[in-house]
């Protein structure tokens, strides 16, 4: 036995059955057959089998217990819908999404047409032998035309008439609200059978203002259409009160789509068959060509037009909206289904809203009668031209014209700013002028202000609606944005404020145009802490270590003293004494005094010979008590000779201990030479400042020291012809350091000009002084005891330095035996170890 | 704050200093000179202040009574007197050359000896510790220089008086303090500059 498979559950059911075990549906779809437009075969030998698709089942939910009810004409019609809708899904699966976007809508709108003429024919002929001929002829055509891009053309120039056909009807319907009883100016039910069909084309919309004229005008309408109205209003009050359910919204709207007919299709039957009322539909368009010519001249129907494009437009939008989100993945849908079902939801009522503020005005209302009624006159004239699409009117062609290119510009713009904007209709009446603007218009303009700041729709509540699980596929298609929602990551660029004025306005992450991209906050402050670990420190406690012992002495072992070793340096102790004093008491002059003068000292003697007599000179006296017997030594001759030549001395001393030295030396050097008389010394004290305090008393040494030691003015009586240091005949610095005779050359000889400076310096300095001598700086140099006792044998002359020559040589020399001997005892004791040592190794 | 004046004020005084060695500017060299003549009485000050530190330093280790604080006592009760006599006397009285000449004289000069004794012993002894090459030559450097220096009782080396001792002396040892000099030179333009530009501040600061 064939088995088939269910095209509804998958599963398989014999062939023979019509209808599936397991889901009830239909196994063998009903095909119409275009010659009779009857259904072919009920027995399943169609020629095409419906093919069934993901995203056609919505289309094709219909329950069960409601296929049985309808009619074998009408599940005919439906079948051939449903797989003229499949070939246009397959033609359309390949292209890619923007495209599919795009093409949508329009078919949509042929399949509403076309479905809700389906449901108006069942409604009003449950019985297949019932239905007029009028309607069979619309199925065959139906059936003979697939849904091609041509007959969607013609299908929407029947939608932008319903839209006209609105208009007068939504003011009729208006005007009944506001004077009940009345009966309304139109009598013909076929305009507003027009309407209804047109109105229930839009979702969600409010149907309470569309039932007025059916009630009205239910004496003159047809029982069916009153059915029809009747499960019209039904399916839209369930929309509304079924809100909170996404998926159920859209099977219904679905369902509406499919059982509203076009009126372009109905355009393309004979005329002759159809009945008054639906003669009207065709005509209604065409013979508003004439009004369109009249209102040219009032300049009324102009702004008309806008709004009807505006209309069509936003429904459009909205349609694309709809279909656009409702087919696609969660995570391609805006922010949430919920918010976008709302957003559609305030959109239509405010387009609605509008519509119907639109159709207030009695003026509008009366004009659309006149209009209707002119066209009941040249019904047989218009009839024909109605058939042929290119009889189209010129004003409605501009208006598709117009519709093609912003139904371009809606897809490209985001669909809630497209639909917002035509909703409100501001921007279309801003281009008119202002004098143009009826009352009821601007009053219009006054509610749409106010509109705008109505609050928004309360959300819809999907708590109840279980979440789709979407393929792994679709999952792993998923942007990273969703996933981060999902895992709870906030994204910072998310979180960015969105541009709001300038050319920028409406992006998103613009950077600000403010200074300070990061941030002018401080910065935060890292620890400065040296992290380590215990390694580390171990090895740092060691390095510390390591340096401790470096910088540490060698401890000293001291060496075992030995008896006889006391008795060596006594021995040596009172030799050295008895060398060093016995000489100075006894008064010997065994060492014969040098042979050869020193250039330095000769220079210098040669520097005191050419100063004039009387001449003031300056005696730096800076060196330390315990020198005073080397340098008195070495120094008295010179003085001696000094004040022999009747030199003005001038006693400084960069030393507190300066001062006092230089009177002992001046009394010791007077004693020795035995020097009669008052000597010319003026001691000027003691001089601060180091070498600042030299350089100054060089600059200006009166302002420095205006006073002696003792009290006198120096300045006026013995230096008074002293006014600065180039005023001297000569320095002269004694000193022990090499350091302070380095200060007093660099500060005080550039001051000194042509006059020399001598020095008279210890034994030890001499190395670290001789260059400034060889270098010119210093004119002359005499250097320790034994340069005093050459300078005192220059002038022959007992002084200080011979009185200790002897005792200077001796002592000197028992420190050189000593030095040597000392040196040989401890080489031979090493070379005695050594040898002990070899002995033992060996 | 502080740390900016004090440097500011180092720094320009020292170009004013400085800039009135190489610019004869009357009163630039008037302004160098009266700064100079600040330093001077700030030098004296701090001789002063350097004694009044000496004070508090032993006053407290007598008071602490530390080790040594007898030796303090005699140092701050010399100190004194040697003050009031000087504030009475001023200093180059016969009084206060005699207390100098009495104690701080023979004291430096005996130290001095001891000095030299000690250093003599040190140089006997000195191959003692140690034998190597270093210590020899110290030792024969030192030799040469006494036998060249001091006239011997025996009359003088010629070779070492007339060839070595002045080649060691004037040659190496001059080299030597030559290149000292350089460096010190060095050092001091370097010092001079550093704190010139405020990198050192040896009066005060981070």
């Amino acid at each position: 036995m064939a088995e088939i498979r269910c095209p509804m559950c998958g599963k398989t059911a014999s062939a023979e059955l019509e209808v599936c075990p397991h889901c009830q549906a239909r196994l063998k779809p009903l095909v119409i057959s275009p010659e009779s437009g009857e259904s072919q075969n009920k027995s399943g030998e169609s020629e095409k089998l419906p093919v069934p698709e993901p995203g056609t089942e919505g289309l094709n939910a219909v329950p069960a217990e409601s296929e049985d009810s309808i009619p074998g004409w009408l599940s005919n019609l439906r079948d051939e819908t449903d797989q003229s809708m499949a070939e246009s899904t397959d033609e359309n699966a390949d292209q890619p999404l923007e495209s599919d976007l795009i093409s949508q809508p329009t078919e949509v709108v042929a399949r509403k047409v076309t479905d809700w003429l389906a449901g108006l024919d069942g409604a009003a002929h449950p019985e297949e032998e019932a239905a007029p001929s009028w309607l069979k002829g619309i199925s065959e055509i139906r059936s003979d035309e697939a849904v091609s891009p041509a007959n969607i053309a013609e299908e929407n120039n029947g939608m932008a008439d319903d839209l006209l056909d609105r208009l007068p009807a939504d003011a009729a319907s208006q005007e009944q609200e506001s004077a009940p009883g009345q009966l309304p100016s139109e009598p013909e039910t076929g305009q507003y059978s027009g309407v209804i069909s047109r109105e229930e084309d839009l979702p969600l919309t409010e149907p309470e203002i569309e039932e007025t004229p059916f009630e009205d005008t239910k004496e003159a309408t047809p029982d069916w259409l009153q059915r029809l109205q009747a499960e019209a209003q039904e399916i839209a009050t369930e929309e509304i009160s079924v809100e909170k359910d996404q998926a159920e919204v859209r099977e219904i709207m679905e369902r509406d789509t499919l059982q509203i007919p076009s009126p372009a299709d109905e355009s393309q039957g004979s005329g002759s068959d159809l009945p008054d009322w639906l003669q009207d539909i065709k005509k209604q368009p065409s013979t508003l060509e004439e009004p369109q010519a009249s209102a040219a001249e009032s300049g009324t129907l102009d702004w008309m037009k806008d709004l009807r494009v505006e209309d069509s437009l936003a429904e459009d939008v909205e349609q694309k909206a709809r279909i656009d989100f409702t087919n696609q993945p969660d995570f391609i849908q805006p922010e949430s289904v919920d918010e976008e079902e709302t957003l559609q939801i305030s959109e239509t009522g405010r387009i609605d809203e509008l519509s119907s503020k639109v159709d207030e005005p009695a003026l509008v209302v009366e004009q659309a009668s006149e209009q209707a009624a002119e066209t009941l006159e040249h019904e047989d004239l218009l009839e024909g031209s109605l058939l042929e699409t290119d009889s189209t009117p010129d004003w409605l062609q501009d208006v598709e014209a117009e519709e093609s290119i912003p139904a371009t510009q809606a897809d490209a713009l985001p669909v809630e700013d497209a639909g917002q904007e035509l909703a409100a209709g501001i921007p279309a009446m801003d281009h008119l002028p202002p004098e143009d603007f009826p009352d009821w218009l601007s009053d219009m303009r006054e509610d749409a202000a106010v509109l705008e700041g109505e609050p928004p729709v309360e959300e819809q509540d999907f708590s109840g609606v279980e979440r789709a699980e979407l393929p792994s596929w679709v999952e792993a298609m998923k942007p990273v944005e969703s996933m981060m929602e999902e895992a709870g990551i906030i994204d910072e660029e998310l979180e960015q404020v969105t541009e709001s004025t300038g050319p920028l306005a409406g992006l998103s992450g613009v950077l600000p145009a403010s200074p300070g991209l990061g941030g002018l906050r401080k910065p935060v402050g890292s620890s400065i802490n040296l992290v380590t670990t215990d390694n580390q420190n171990r090895q740092s406690a060691l390095l510390e270590t390591l340096l401790e012992t470096e910088t540490k002495a060698a401890e000293l072992i001291p060496p075992h003293q030995q008896p006889h070793m006391r008795t060596l340096r006594w021995i040596f102790s009172l030799v050295l004494i008895l060398a060093l004093v016995f000489p100075m008491i006894a008064g010997l002059a065994y060492v014969p005094s040098p042979s050869l003068y020193p250039p330095e000292l000769v220079a210098a003697r040669e520097q005191l010979f050419k100063l004039p007599v009387g001449s003031p000179v300056l005696l730096v006296f800076d060196y330390e008590p315990a020198y005073s017997g080397e340098l008195e030594a070495a120094g008295s001759p010179m003085v001696g000779n000094l004040l022999f030549s009747g030199a003005r001395l001038a006693i400084l001393s960069t030393l507190p201990t300066g001062p006092v030295l230089a009177d002992n030396f001046i009394a010791t050097t007077q004693k020795i030479l035995d020097l009669q008389g008052a000597l010319q010394v003026t001691n000027l004290g003691y001089l601060s400042g180091g070498a600042s305090g030299i350089r100054a008393f060089s600059n200006n040494p009166i302002l420095v020291l205006p006073e002696a030691m003792d009290g006198s003015l120096p300045w006026q009586e013995t230096l008074q012809d002293v006014k600065s240091l180039a005023d001297f005949g000569a320095l002269i610095v004694l000193t022990d350091d090499p350091e302070v005779g380095r200060t007093w050359i660099e500060q005080a000889v550039p001051l000194l000009g042509q006059k020399p400076m001598l020095m008279i310096i210890s034994a030890q300095a001499e190395p670290m002084l001789r260059p400034y001598y060889e270098s010119g700086q210093l004119k002359g140099l005499v250097t320790g005891l034994a340069g005093g006792k050459a300078y005192e044998q220059t002038l022959a002359l007992q002084g200080i330095g011979g009185h200790y020559w002897d005792s200077f040589s001796f002592g000197l020399f028992l420190a050189e035996l000593s030095l040597i001997c000392g040196s040989i005892w401890y080489i031979v004791l090493y070379l005695r170890k050594q040898k002990s040592a070899g002995r033992e190794e060996e | 704050m502080k740390h900016i004046l004090s440097t500011s004020i180092a720094i320009v005084t020292g170009l004013i200093v400085l800039s009135g060695y190489f610019i004869d500017f009357p009163g630039l060299v008037d302004l160098r000179r009266l700064i100079l003549d600040w330093a001077i009485i700030l030098g004296g000050v701090l001789i002063f202040m350097g004694v009044i530190n000496l004070l508090s330093v032993n006053l407290n280790r007598f008071n602490n009574k530390q080790k040594g604080g007898t030796y303090s006592l005699v140092l701050i009760l010399a100190m004194v007197v040697t003050l009031l006599l000087g504030f009475i006397y001023r200093p180059g009285h016969p009084v206060m050359n005699f207390i100098f000449n009495t104690f701080q004289l023979p004291v430096e000069k005996s130290l001095m000896a001891l000095l030299a004794v000690t250093l003599l012993l040190a140089g006997t002894r000195l191959l003692r510790q140690q034998i190597n090459l270093f210590s020899v030559i110290f030792l024969v450097t030192a030799l040469i220089i006494l036998l060249g220096t001091v006239p011997l009782p025996f009359g003088e080396l010629p070779f070492i008086s007339n060839l070595i001792k002045p080649f060691i002396a004037q040659v190496l040892a001059a080299a030597g303090a030559r290149g000292i000099l350089l460096g010190v030179a060095l050092a001091t333009l370097t010092t001079g500059l550093r704190i010139l530009v405020g990198v050192d501040r040896p009066y005060g600061g981070k």
